[in-house]
């Protein structure tokens, strides 16, 4: 115990020195007016106020919670979906596991770029599929083009998925063939059943996931717009924080985030507890 | 409140320990933080470089960032660190939210030391750097907003090129001349520094009191006019590209690609065009209303406030001599900047009639009715919104002109309040 307490050290060290100072410093900050440039200074909760009568602040929230609403059903149902395809024991499905993981290695400026390219309103291969040239002009069409690219970095979820889904006794599935169930049984009384658990937690996780990743995208590829659509919470404390030199702000945006995802994480933890989801 | 309180303490001592008020360094190269495209800071490499090369010169590392914002966030890290380049560039409409947080040394103290006589420079980007009765950063460049036009579509459409003078309706007829399939008339993005020279040029104001504005005033007749006039010309005559267009392709590429006639902009285009082999192109006045109007496109050397002494002194030498004659002529070579030094302003190496644009005269031409936006703090993010709301009124079908003055009135009447308290 003491020797996998001495391992953790370095990972300890280096989350409280980066992680948890900061995140303390940006807590006290928010009760501050603080430009980078000049000092601090304490203004108890007028930040606090401010961001109450704050118009741009609650249309960015609002615009991170659709994003979350149309984000994570979509990458939880593609995870599984790979994990379930490729788990069998073949060539193809060989083949398809790593590029199934392949997008999540792509770093996130050039995947972004990838789609920025996909997704040109005149000359993207997605303009002409879909036959229209306002998938980043339309405040929705933005909005849904940003949630579906997020689709295809699932690799996480579905590695898990795929090692939930192998962990299930193939003896199980032997029994019920035995009694006559089908595939559509065995899916809905086994295997989902059965992966349930690990399904909430990823779920968990990706809602998490979701409040953050949505930066790069909404950066490169909107700019937050059209007409402030994209304008999620995390590009909205950056622009607050480093081009209008309000940190202080940015902080108390920040903390109201990180109160968000907790709220909605805590939310969703009863839920799976009340239905048993959860281990 | 407690909890609150001690933890703003200890944000307190930890920001405060990290945030200096400048360059923080007392070893090293000098550093100047610079931005654009390639084309555009290749001129400060050279003018860094023949200052290496003069006899009071020192080495001095470039920082070159892509774009604005980038280069502003930048700023603001480093200032934040303690860690600011001695010397950066910047435009007047963004320099006063350093001025007021105090994160710029006045380069009025430097002047004398130096030797630069103001009185060889124009007077409006002198004016517009200076800021609470000090010139707060010595200005590189005076440009203006002029047309960029494509000389074979013109050609083609059998129009002459514009002359001084033209007015609202030439530019309309030329526009809507030139806008055939794929080719559209006229560039203009929906921002307040593309809308203002026009509010101008027909009489109006774009803010109550251009020192010290509380509101935008577009509701008054003349400017409000004009914004009808701009807004026409993308609704009802659409000779200016779509909102698809313009996401699929910004002005610049569709003018180098022949699918633009005409698009408004300052100097800064100069060098990304000189550099597409084919393309004719030259410059025209903006066309006028009631009077000529033009507004100011410049950019400053800044000094970061706070640092050593020493090494601040020998910055200020640096920018004495980047907007020096030696400096003000490699920048006007490099087509980038029209120099806010007089003389070489008139001089070959910026009137030069081998390089493009034929009529380079024209940024001068328009010097003596070139007015400023505002210079307040809170300017930039009202800038941003003010592009927001006249995109909708530009693009967005049913929202109407009196939605975007309202709008504009709304939103930016915090901002306007928040930079007088300063």
């Amino acid at each position: 115990m003491k020797k996998t307490g001495l391992l953790a050290l370095p990972f300890v060290v280096g989350l409280a020195a980066l992680v948890g100072l900061p995140a303390v410093a940006a807590l006290g900050l928010a009760f501050t007016e603080f430009s980078g440039v000049e000092g601090p200074r304490f203004t108890g909760s007028a930040n606090v106020s401010r961001l109450v009568a704050d118009t741009a602040f609650w249309r960015s929230l609002g615009n991170t919670l659709i994003y979350i609403v149309l984000a994570v059903p979509l990458r939880m149902v593609a995870a599984l979906g790979a994990a379930l395809l490729l788990n069998r024991r073949s060539r193809t499905a060989s083949a398809g596991r790593p590029l199934a993981y392949l997008p999540t290695v792509v770093p996130d400026v050039a995947y972004a770029l990838l789609w920025l390219w996909l997704l040109n309103p005149l000359y993207g291969p997605l303009a002409a599929i879909f036959g229209t040239a306002d998938l980043l002009v339309d405040p929705w069409g933005a909005r849904v083009s940003l949630a579906l690219l997020s689709v295809f970095q699932i690799g996480e979820a579905f590695v898990v998925a795929l090692a939930v889904r192998r962990s299930i006794p193939p003896h199980l599935y032997e029994a019920a063939a035995v009694d006559g169930a089908g595939p559509w049984f065995a899916l809905s009384r086994l295997t989902l059943p059965l992966m349930t658990p690990v399904l909430g937690l990823l779920t968990l996780r990706d809602v998490i996931l979701s409040l953050q990743v949505n930066f790069v995208p909404a950066f490169l590829l909107t700019d937050g717009g059209p007409r402030y659509a994209t304008t999620y919470l995390p590009l909205y404390v950056y622009r607050t924080a480093f081009r209008y030199f309000r940190l202080g702000y940015a902080s108390t945006i920040a903390l109201t985030m990180f109160i968000i995802t907790a709220v909605i994480v805590l939310v969703q933890y009863r839920l799976a507890r009340r239905w048993r989801l959860t281990p | 409140m407690r909890a609150a309180r001690c933890l703003a303490a200890l944000a307190l001592v930890g920001a405060a320990a990290c945030s200096g008020t400048g360059a923080s360094p007392t070893e090293g190269p000098l550093r100047l933080q610079v931005a654009g495209e390639p084309e555009e800071t290749k001129v400060y490499g050279a003018i860094v470089e023949a200052f290496r090369r003069s006899p009071d010169g020192f080495e001095i590392d470039l920082v070159e960032v892509p774009e604005k914002d980038e280069h502003l966030a930048k700023l603001t890290t480093s200032f934040a660190g303690g860690d600011a380049p001695e010397i950066f560039l910047i435009n007047y409409r963004e320099y006063a939210q350093f001025v007021v947080r105090g994160a710029i040394e006045p380069y009025e103290g430097f002047l004398e030391t130096n030797g630069v006589e103001l009185d060889a420079y124009f007077p409006q980007p002198l004016e517009a750097f200076t800021f609470d009765g000090r010139l707060q950063c010595m200005p590189q460049n005076i440009s203006s907003l002029v047309v960029y036009f494509n000389e074979k579509l013109f050609r083609q459409a059998g129009l002459d090129p514009p002359q001084p003078g033209w007015t609202w309706e030439d530019l309309r007829q030329t526009a809507r001349t030139l806008t055939k399939g794929e080719v559209d008339g006229l560039g203009i993005e929906p921002s307040i520094i593309r809308l203002a020279p026009f509010v101008w040029s027909n009489g109006g104001e774009i803010v109550d009191d251009p020192d010290t504005p509380s509101r935008f005033t577009l509701d008054d007749p003349a400017a409000r006019e004009a914004l009808e006039y701009i807004v026409s010309l993308v609704r009802d005559d659409k000779v200016v590209p779509s909102e698809q267009e313009i996401t699929a392709q910004d002005l610049e590429t569709r003018f180098v690609t022949g699918k633009l006639g005409m698009f408004l902009s300052s100097r800064r285009d100069t060098p990304v065009l000189r550099e597409v082999l084919g393309l004719e192109w030259d410059v025209a006045a903006l066309p006028v209303a009631e009077e000529p109007a033009g507004i100011l496109h410049s950019d400053a050397y800044c000094l970061a406030a706070g640092g050593d002494a020493e090494r601040t002194a020998q910055a200020a030498r640096f920018i004495a001599f980047a907007t020096g004659r030696q400096g003000q002529t490699i920048a006007a070579l490099g087509g980038r900047t029209v120099p806010s030094l007089r003389e070489v302003a008139r001089s070959g190496a910026f009137l030069d009639p081998t390089q493009s644009p034929a009529h380079p005269e024209v940024f001068l031409q328009g010097i003596p009715a070139i007015r400023r936006t505002p210079v307040i703090a809170t300017w930039p993010e009202i800038e941003d919104l003010a592009e927001e709301i006249l995109t909708r009124a530009f693009y967005e079908e049913g929202y109407t002109i009196d939605d975007a003055i309202a709008a504009l009135e709304a939103e930016t009447q915090p901002l306007f309040e928040e930079a007088a308290e300063r």
